[in-house]
């Protein structure tokens, strides 16, 4: 049974506190934010590129607990959650990923997804499961969680960016 | 201190300029007494001026009669009670700007931190009375009357000492700020008290040179500092950089912590006493070892006229000097010792503290590895006192009976003094709780005007039991710290039938506690403590090593400790200060948290960088040293360098896992206790796992590997706040040494706390039989 994934993109309370930090380290909070950033960029770089290659599900299981950690650490949810799907689906201990539309029917209302991220995330949902029952399905539900994983990146950017009034690189 | 003559000539020509410095003797029975002038040179302390004023007093009376030892100098000053409820952060001496018109600061110990904690608060607390005139004089042998509240800023006009300092005085009661905490902290005062007492009593009768016999004095080595920091003209800075040079051996050493900040580093060392509490007249006494030029320039802005002459206090003949030395190590702070007559005193010892002959002992040899030293001052303005011990409640009764005639019979206000009865541990009480609160009853009625209040005290006195024992470890551990020598674990009874309730706040005993529950609970608190010490039974658990040391030291013989108090019976002084205690308490809020959060050395195991950065960010907020290790074997390695006392351990990482870590670490302790068969080894380290999932198998397999305590990530910072403290106190439960050691940051206020508590609370001035 999988967790229902959760509404907000960011989950504030979590991330309030973080905030609460930059009292006495100024931009403290904008700085992880940015080095979360750059931190999801290369993970999920490092994930299609597990998933194009050796296909490892072990290593796979590791790129996407590190990236649950930070992005839960921020209040990230939404992300948090999609990588606690890749690591699930690596262990096999989950063996169904919800579907796109299941997925995007959750956002809070309003939510702006641009046309690029949208392009993308459709692009890696693309093809058809496997219907055997070995890695072959797993990969391909780890690569559906990070199509998921990679918009819910981008829309937390988004929002990020808004409450920083800076684009986080 | 060397005082070598020929340097006044050497160092004329190098400084140009002589200053002198007009003193007085205080309070003497010589027709012909005027003040006088004495020249300072710029490297003269305290000590040196003494001598020079020796020197030129040569064959007088009065010099017979004392000597360098004898002898202090100071000024008195008034103190009005309120100074501790007006409170402001803006007055935080690091970042007020306004101040750099004024020639310098005197910050008052006595009336800073802003916190209920430090009983230094208290002495002027306990002796409020809102009625008071801020500027009662203090009559005719108080030629300076001073007040040093910055807060009640009246300077009279005609007085020019009195308005110099109270520009002098910004307010120091920023200390809740980290940064003036730690100062605050770094400079203890060690040196033992030089109590010059003569009368305590500054009514408007010209006082007799030898004081009265029963007449009460409350007496503390606050250690409170004239604080120079925001004085920035030439000289100052000047000064500033000399204290630099690193032949200035006294205070350089305190000063290595602030190095950032220069400008603090100057400040005048004085000692207060409370010589009349009812227009709250501080003598300050400065410190033997003060430079003189520094009171010269910052206390009378380096011009200062005969009329407002520094007073040469004298103790000749008619005070004790005692000192309990708690020598425990921690010289760091240590200032160079006046040369006094008081002598160390052991606790230990059950005999009667009789007079003067006071045999010195060490006491608690046995942690000298413990980094923290406790210098107690005892000091009492009375001669033909003698001091009984008191180990139980009868004997307490009767000495307080005898007490109370003496009382009627002279018909003064010599107050009741109060007792702090300790008793074994598990002292059942000869009273009964019923008869306890009855009798609370009648004192009550009697000192409560307010009817709702002895309602209100009654009830909490009767819950009293059931609050202490709801106070959480970690409060009772920080309590115990503060009053190591209070013993509030112990069964302490106040001997109540002739005397007012100890107030908690009054004695320094504040419970700290997690800042959330601290504003829950305050105001139920105050009541409580207002009559938690009434208990005769009160909670003896969760005792830390503190107490237990000192039951060590007695050898299980319990100890009579008197706690005086100048107040007369009839002044609703629990009230008061419970109600000022109130006003305090939300800027004590700060400060409480941070005082909670022991001082312990914390390894972070993380390998995301965000995680590290988060949970660093978060300990170094709350002063907490860490480390941080990207995996397992990084772990184990920083561990093997000791000194570690909780471990946050992720457990999926990368090299080797948290599991791993954790089981790894468990084992090499146990070798380490096999090995060394001692049961010296370093206590077992705590290890908290966080684990990334509800998942009860990690957690299982965490408390399996050797985690004590797991943490769901993301980590819900104010709660591993929370956290901190409990495994902290579990810490310090373990290895008490140890921690204390992690603490000595800490244990400087603490220190300086105790020594407080033990000025009022140890023997000072026990019954009179």
């Amino acid at each position: 049974m999988i967790e229902p994934m959760p509404r907000e993109i960011i989950n504030w309370s979590i991330l309030e506190e973080i905030i609460y930090m930059d009292e006495d380290d100024p931009d403290f909070s904008k700085r992880l934010a940015s080095q979360f950033v750059v931190q999801a960029d290369t993970t999920f770089a490092e994930i299609s590129e597990e998933l194009k290659t050796n296909k490892n599900l072990e290593e796979l299981e590791k790129l996407g607990h590190f990236l649950k950690g930070s992005a839960a650490a921020l209040g990230l949810q939404r992300i948090a959650w999609a990588c606690e799907r890749i690591q699930n689906l690596s262990r096999k201990v989950e063996k169904t990923f919800p579907t796109k539309e299941e997925l995007l029917s959750t956002l809070p209302e309003g939510t702006q997804i641009f046309d690029i991220d949208m392009k993308i995330y459709d692009d890696l949902n693309n093809g058809t499961p496997p219907t055997t029952d070995g890695d072959e399905l797993y990969l391909f539900l780890i690569k559906r969680a990070l199509a998921q994983a990679y918009l819910e990146f981008q829309l937390a950017r988004n929002e990020l960016s808004v409450y920083y009034h800076d684009y986080l690189y | 201190m060397s005082r070598i003559d020929g340097r006044i000539a050497s160092n004329e020509p190098i400084q140009g300029k002589l200053n002198h410095l007009w003193v007085k003797i205080e309070n003497t029975t010589e027709t012909t007494n005027q003040a006088f002038k004495i020249q300072i040179n710029d490297n003269d302390t305290v000590d040196d001026l003494k001598d020079r004023i020796l020197e030129r007093l040569n064959g007088t009376r009065w010099k017979n009669l004392n000597d360098n030892a004898s002898i202090s100098l100071g000024i008195y000053t008034i103190i009005h009670p309120t100074a501790n409820t007006a409170i402001s952060d803006s007055n935080n001496p690091n970042s007020s700007i306004n101040d750099t018109t004024q020639p310098s600061h005197l910050h008052n110990r006595g009336a800073d931190s802003g916190t209920l904690h430090s009983p230094i608060d208290i002495i002027p607390n306990l002796f409020q009375k809102p009625d008071l005139l801020p500027l009662a004089t203090n009559g005719t042998t108080a030629p300076a009357s001073i007040q040093t509240d910055s807060h009640i800023s009246t300077p009279q006009p005609n007085n020019h000492l009195l308005s110099k300092l109270s520009t002098l005085l910004p307010g120091n009661n920023t200390s809740t700020s980290p940064k003036a905490f730690t100062q605050d902290t770094a400079y203890i005062e060690t040196s033992p008290q030089r109590a010059c007492s003569t009368s305590p009593k500054l009514t408007s009768v010209p006082r007799a040179s030898i004081v009265r016999p029963n007449s009460v004095s409350m007496t503390q080595s606050v250690g409170q500092m004239l604080h120079l920091g925001n004085y920035i003209s030439p000289t100052n800075r000047l000064y500033a950089h000399s204290r630099l040079l690193p032949n200035e051996t006294t205070r350089n050493q305190t000063n290595q912590s602030q190095v950032k900040n220069v400008s603090k580093l100057e400040r005048l060392n004085f000692t207060t006493e409370l010589v009349n509490r009812t227009t709250y007249t501080f003598k300050v006494v400065f410190q033997p070892d003060e430079l003189a030029i520094n009171i010269f320039h910052y206390l009378f802005n380096g011009s200062q006229a005969a009329s407002d002459p520094l007073l040469i206090f004298s103790s000749s003949n008619l005070s004790i000097e005692r000192s309990i030395s708690f020598d425990t190590g921690n010289n760091q702070n240590e200032v160079s010792l006046p040369p006094i007559s008081s002598k160390p005193i052991d606790i230990t010892n059950n005999d009667r503290f009789s007079g003067r002959n006071i045999a010195p002992l060490e006491v608690g040899k046995e942690s000298d590895e413990a980094n923290q030293s406790k210098k107690i001052s005892i000091s009492s303005p009375n001669e033909y006192k003698t001091y009984k011990l008191i180990t139980n409640e009868k004997q307490l009764q009767e000495a307080s009976k005898m007490l109370s005639n003496d009382d009627q019979l002279d018909g003064m206000e010599t107050s009741p003094k109060q007792a702090i009865l300790l008793l074994p541990k598990g002292f059942a009480g000869e009273h009964q709780d019923v008869e306890n609160a009855e009798s609370l009853h009648e004192e009550l009625n009697r000192n409560y005007e307010n009817q709702k209040d002895i309602q209100e005290a009654i009830s909490t006195h009767l819950n009293a039991k059931e609050a202490s024992s709801n106070s959480s470890s970690s409060e009772n551990l920080t309590r115990s710290l503060d009053v190591s020598l209070q013993e509030s674990e112990t069964s302490a009874l106040i001997q109540q039938h002739h005397h007012i309730p100890l107030n908690e706040q009054e004695v320094g005993l504040i419970d700290s506690m997690e800042e959330s529950e601290w504003q829950k609970k305050h105001d139920q608190n105050n009541e409580d403590h207002t009559e938690r010490r009434n208990e005769s039974d009160s909670p003896a658990s969760t005792s830390s090593g503190n107490r237990y040391t000192e039951d060590e030291r007695n050898g299980g013989i319990p100890i009579a400790r008197t706690h005086t108090r100048s107040v007369p019976k009839d002044r609703p002084i629990p009230h008061l200060a419970r109600s000022h205690a109130k006003s305090l308490t939300s800027s004590a809020q700060k400060s409480t948290s941070e005082r909670v959060f022991p001082k312990i050395n914390v390894l972070i195991v993380e390998d995301n960088v965000i995680n590290q950065a988060i949970l660093g960010s978060f300990l170094r907020k709350h002063k907490i040293s860490y480390k941080v290790a990207k995996n397992g074997k990084e772990a184990v390695d920083i561990w093997k360098e000791g000194g570690l006392h909780l471990i946050f351990m992720d457990l999926q990482l990368p090299v080797l896992s948290g599991i791993e870590a954790a089981k790894q670490i468990r084992n090499f302790e146990k070798e380490q206790k096999s090995n060394l068969n001692q049961g010296h080894s370093s206590p077992p380290v705590i290890i908290v796992a966080l684990t990334a999932s509800n998942s009860i198998e990690d957690r299982r397999n965490a408390l399996i590997s050797g985690c004590n305590d797991y943490l769901t990530k993301p980590v819900n910072l104010h709660w591993l706040s929370k956290k901190i403290t409990e495994w902290g106190c579990m810490q310090a439960l373990i290895d008490f040494d140890s921690w204390k050691q992690g603490q000595s940051r800490m244990t400087d206020s603490f220190r300086k706390k105790s020594s407080l508590n033990s000025n009022i609370g140890v023997a000072k001035e026990a019954y009179r039989i």
